[in-house]
C-alpha cells in the first residue's frame, strides 16, 4: 500500500511536470517577439506559464479528486476523519511554494537587468504625448514626426513625456511600455529586431479619446531609415 | 442603558429596516440589501461595458460616456458592493460568532451604515452631474480636469471612506472586548480572525485614501497644487497615496470571503478545518505584507526605477501565505463526506476560481511581463478571477450558508445550484478571453478596439450575458423565499459555531443566556454522542 502511493504520486509528478514543460514551451499566448527585450520576456513568459500549468493541474486536480472521491453517498450522516493537522506537509506547502517564489523572482530580476542595461551609441527619440496625440521627435536630425520609424538591430532610447495628463507608450510587439507622465522625462530602452509595421497604443486611460490614440512605429533597414529622414528633414546641417 | 432601549424596540415589524436602529441584525440586513441593490446598478453597467465591446467600432456609448460608465462601474462594485457586504455580513455574524448581544458601538454602527448609504447615494447620484470618467483610480491629472461629476464622485468616496473606518474600528473593539466567557483568541471562528485582519487594515490604510482624495477635490476646488506640475506638484505623489490603501483593499475585499469559506468548508465535510492556526496566522501576514507591495501597480510609472524590485519581492511573497490557506482548505474536505449544498458549490467554486487569480498574480509581480500586460485586458481578467472569481463567490456563498440565520427561511436549493452552474460558466467564459486579450496587445478601458480581438470580445461578452441571466433565479429565489420559503430550524446545517445555537432569525440580545464557551468553532469528525456538540455548553443545554 505504502508503496504503491509512493509509485503514484512519482508518476503523477512526472506527468506534471511534462504537462508543465510541454505548456511553458508550446504554448504561445504573446505576439511575435519584435524587439530583444521581447525575446527575454518571452523566455521568462513561458517559464511562468510552464510552472503555473502544474500548480493549476495539482489544485484542480486535487480539488476535482475530492469532490468525486469524498463526496457524501446516500444519507449518510457520519462524520469525516477527525485530523487537523500535519506538521510536514504543512511545511512542504509553505517552503515549496516559498522556493518557487525565490527562483521566478531571481529570474525575473535577472531578466529586468538585461532588459534595461543601457547600450552604447542608441538612437535618441523624444516621444512627447498630448490628449490624444503621439509625436516623435528627433533631435539629431531636428525635426518631428507622427509616425515612429526605427532602423532595425539599432539601440534606441525613447525618452517620453506627457504635456498634459498621463498617457502610456506602449508597442505590445515590442513589450515594451512606460508612462508619458507630465513634468518628467521617462526613459524606455528598445533594440528593433524584426522588419515591419506594429501598432502603438495608449495604455493609461488618458479621456474620451483614449481608444483612438494609436500611432504606429515602422521598423525598416538602415538604408531605408537614412532614406526616410533625409525625405522629412532635408540634408542634415 | 439606553442601547438595551432602542434593541428592544427593534424586534417590531418590517419598518425598523427603513429607520435608525441600533441592532447589529438590523444594521447587517440594511447592509446586505442595500450592497445587492448597488450590486445590481453596478452590474447594469457592466452589461453596459460588454455590449459596447462586443465588437470593434464606437455603437453605444462613445468615448467619455464609456469612460463614465466603467469608472462607475468599478466605484460601485468596489465601494458600494464588495467592501461593504462583508461589512453587512459580519454586522450580523460577528457578535454572534463570538457570544456578544451586539457590537462595542451600537450606535457608531448605525451611524457607520448611514453614512455608507448617503455616500452611495452620492456617488449615484454623481451621474446626474456629468458623473467622473477617470477609471476608479482617479489618476491626476485627468481627475484635476475631468469635468463636475468628478467632485461629487471624489465626495462621495469620501464619505464612504469614513464609514468603512467607522466599521473597522467597530470590529477590531467588537472582537478584542465582547467575546463571551471562554472563547478565547484561538476559538475564534475564522470569519471572525478574517474580518479582524480586514479591519486592522481598514483602519490603517482607508483614511490615506480620504486624505489623497481630499487634496484632489482642494485642487479642484480651491485651486491648491498638490498634484499640479506646473506648480511644483507631483502626480507620482497622487499614485503612491492612491495605491497605498488601494492595494490593501483587494486584501479587504478578499480576506472576508476567505473567512467565510472557512466557515463553509468544515460544515458540510463534516471534518475540523484543517491547519486552524495556520489559516487565521496567514490572515495577519496577508494584512502585513499586504501594505507593503503597493508600488507593483507602478512598476511602469514614472516612479524612480530602483523602488520596484522590493515591491515585487513582497508582492510574489504574499503567494506563499495564500498558497497555505488554499491548501489548506483542500485538505480540509479531504477525507470529509462532502455534501454539496449551494454554499458548498460557491465555495468550492471560489477555489477554483480565486487560484487563477492568485497564479497570475504571480505572472504581474514580475517586473519585466508586469511591463508587457499593466493596464491591459490581463489586469482584468486577473482581477476579476479575485474580486468575482473569488470575493463574490463567498459572498454568494455567504449568502446561500447564512440566510436561513438572517431570515429565517430556507432558500431553494435547486434555484441556487441552477445559479451556481450559469454563474461558474458564465464567469469563465467572460473572464478567460480576456487574458490573451491583454498578452496579445489590448488595453483596458478602450471603447473601441483592433478588429483582431473581436473574437475574444465576443466570447467575453456572451460569458457577461450568462452572468447578467444567472442573476434572474438569485433573485427570484432570494425574494420568493423571504416571504414564503419553508422556516428554518435553528441550526439547519449542524453547524457547531454559536450563531447556529440560537434562534433563526436571532432573537434580541442574541442569546437566552451568555454563552459559555467550551469548545473548538469545527469540532466534526467525532462520531458518537459528540458528534452534535456545540461550540458553548450553556447553548447546549436549550
Amino acid at each position: 500500500m505504502r508503496e504503491r502511493t509512493v509509485f503514484a504520486l512519482v508518476i503523477i509528478s512526472l506527468l506534471l511536470l511534462a504537462a508543465g514543460y510541454i505548456v511553458g514551451t508550446q504554448v504561445n499566448l504573446l505576439p511575435t517577439p519584435a524587439s530583444s527585450r521581447a525575446v527575454l520576456v518571452d523566455g521568462l513568459m513561458r517559464f511562468l506559464l510552464g510552472i503555473a500549468t502544474v500548480i493549476f493541474l495539482v489544485v484542480e486536480g486535487a480539488l476535482l479528486f475530492a469532490v468525486l472521491r469524498f463526496r457524501r453517498r446516500g444519507a449518510d450522516d457520519s462524520q469525516g476523519a477527525s485530523y487537523r493537522e500535519n506538521t510536514t506537509l504543512e511545511l512542504v506547502w509553505t517552503l515549496v511554494p516559498a522556493i518557487i517564489v525565490v527562483i521566478i523572482g531571481f529570474y525575473s530580476y535577472r531578466v529586468l537587468a538585461a532588459i534595461e542595461r543601457p547600450e552604447n551609441d542608441p538612437l535618441v527619440v523624444e516621444v512627447e504625448s498630448s490628449q490624444f496625440i503621439w509625436t516623435f521627435h528627433y533631435p539629431e536630425q531636428q525635426f518631428s514626426s507622427s509616425e515612429l520609424h526605427l532602423p532595425v538591430g539599432k539601440p534606441v532610447r525613447l525618452e517620453i513625456t506627457s504635456k498634459d495628463v498621463i498617457h502610456s507608450f506602449w508597442v505590445p510587439d515590442f513589450r515594451a511600455k512606460r508612462d508619458a507622465t507630465p513634468g518628467q522625462v521617462s526613459e524606455l530602452l528598445i533594440t528593433p529586431t524584426l522588419v515591419g509595421r506594429f501598432p502603438i497604443r495608449c495604455a493609461e486611460l488618458c479621456g474620451g479619446g483614449h481608444a483612438a490614440m494609436t500611432s504606429v512605429v515602422i521598423v525598416e533597414s538602415q538604408a531605408e531609415f537614412d532614406r526616410w529622414i533625409l525625405s522629412e528633414a532635408g540634408p542634415a546641417q | 442603558m439606553s442601547a438595551d432601549a432602542y434593541a428592544v424596540k427593534a424586534t417590531a415589524g418590517w419598518r425598523r429596516y427603513l429607520r435608525w436602529n441600533t441592532d447589529h441584525k438590523v444594521i447587517g440586513v440594511q447592509y446586505l440589501v442595500t450592497t445587492f441593490v448597488f450590486f445590481f446598478i453596478g452590474g447594469l453597467l457592466a452589461m453596459l461595458v460588454r455590449s459596447e465591446l462586443a465588437r470593434p467600432g464606437t455603437d453605444i456609448l462613445a468615448g467619455q460616456q464609456f469612460n463614465r460608465v466603467v469608472t462607475n462601474h468599478g466605484s460601485l462594485m468596489i465601494f458600494l458592493w464588495i467592501i461593504p457586504v462583508f461589512a453587512g455580513f459580519a454586522n450580523f455574524m460577528l457578535p454572534l460568532m463570538i457570544g456578544a448581544r451586539d457590537m462595542a458601538f451600537p450606535r457608531l454602527n448605525a451611524a457607520s451604515y448611514w453614512t455608507f448609504l448617503a455616500g452611495g447615494v452620492v456617488m449615484v447620484a454623481s451621474f446626474f452631474v456629468g458623473a467622473a470618467e477617470t477609471g476608479w483610480t482617479a489618476y491626476v491629472p485627468l481627475s484635476i480636469r475631468a469635468p463636475d461629476g468628478q467632485t461629487v464622485w471624489a465626495v462621495s468616496v469620501i464619505i464612504i471612506g469614513a464609514s468603512s473606518t467607522m466599521g473597522g474600528i467597530n470590529f477590531i473593539t467588537t472582537t478584542l472586548t465582547m467575546r463571551a466567557e471562554g472563547m478565547s483568541f484561538w476559538r475564534l471562528p475564522l470569519f471572525v480572525w478574517s474580518m479582524l485582519a480586514t479591519s486592522l487594515l481598514v483602519v490603517i490604510a482607508t483614511p490615506v485614501l480620504t486624505a489623497s482624495l481630499i487634496l484632489v477635490a482642494l485642487d479642484r476646488l480651491v485651486g491648491t497644487a498638490f498634484f499640479d506640475v506646473a506648480a511644483g506638484g507631483s502626480p507620482i505623489l497622487f499614485q503612491n497615496l492612491f495605491w497605498f490603501y488601494s492595494h490593501p483593499a483587494v486584501y479587504i475585499m478578499i480576506l472576508p470571503g476567505m473567512g467565510i469559506i472557512s466557515e463553509i468548508f468544515p460544515v458540510f465535510s463534516r471534518k475540523p478545518i484543517f491547519g486552524y492556526k495556520m489559516i487565521a496566522l496567514s490572515s495577519m501576514a496577508i494584512a502585513v505584507l499586504g501594505m507593503t507591495v503597493w508600488g507593483h501597480h507602478m512598476f511602469s510609472s514614472g516612479m524612480d526605477p530602483r523602488y520596484r524590485v522590493p515591491y515585487m519581492v513582497t508582492s510574489m511573497i504574499i503567494a506563499v501565505p495564500t498558497g497555505v490557506k488554499i491548501f489548506s482548505w483542500l485538505a480540509t474536505i479531504w477525507d470529509g463526506k462532502l455534501r454539496f449544498t449551494t454554499a458548498m458549490l460557491f465555495a468550492l467554486g471560489f477555489i477554483s476560481m480565486f487560484l487563477i487569480g492568485g497564479i497570475t498574480g504571480i505572472f504581474l509581480a514580475s517586473i519585466p511581463f508586469d511591463i508587457h500586460v499593466h493596464d491591459t485586458y490581463f489586469v482584468v481578467a486577473h482581477l476579476h478571477f479575485v474580486l468575482f472569481g473569488g470575493s463574490v463567490s463567498a459572498a454568494y456563498a455567504g449568502l446561500y450558508y447564512w440566510f436561513p440565520k438572517i431570515t429565517g427561511r430556507m432558500l431553494d436549493e435547486n434555484f441556487g445550484k441552477g445559479h451556481f452552474i450559469l454563474n461558474f460558466i458564465g464567469a469563465n467564459l467572460t473572464y478567460l478571453p480576456m487574458f490573451l486579450a491583454g498578452a496579445l496587445g489590448m488595453p483596458r478601458r478602450v471603447a473601441d478596439y483592433a478588429p483582431e480581438f473581436a473574437r475574444l470580445n465576443q466570447l467575453a461578452t456572451l460569458g457577461a450575458a450568462i452572468l447578467g441571466v444567472s442573476s434572474v433565479p438569485m433573485l427570484y429565489n432570494i425574494v420568493v423565499s423571504w416571504v414564503k420559503g419553508p422556516v428554518a430550524e435553528a441550526n439547519p446545517w449542524q453547524a457547531r459555531t454559536l450563531e447556529w445555537q440560537t434562534s433563526s432569525p436571532p432573537q434580541d440580545q442574541n442569546f437566552d443566556v451568555p454563552p459559555v464557551i467550551t469548545h473548538d468553532p469545527y469540532d466534526y469528525g467525532v462520531a458518537g454522542p459528540a458528534a452534535d456538540r456545540p461550540q458553548s455548553a450553556s447553548a447546549a443545554a436549550d
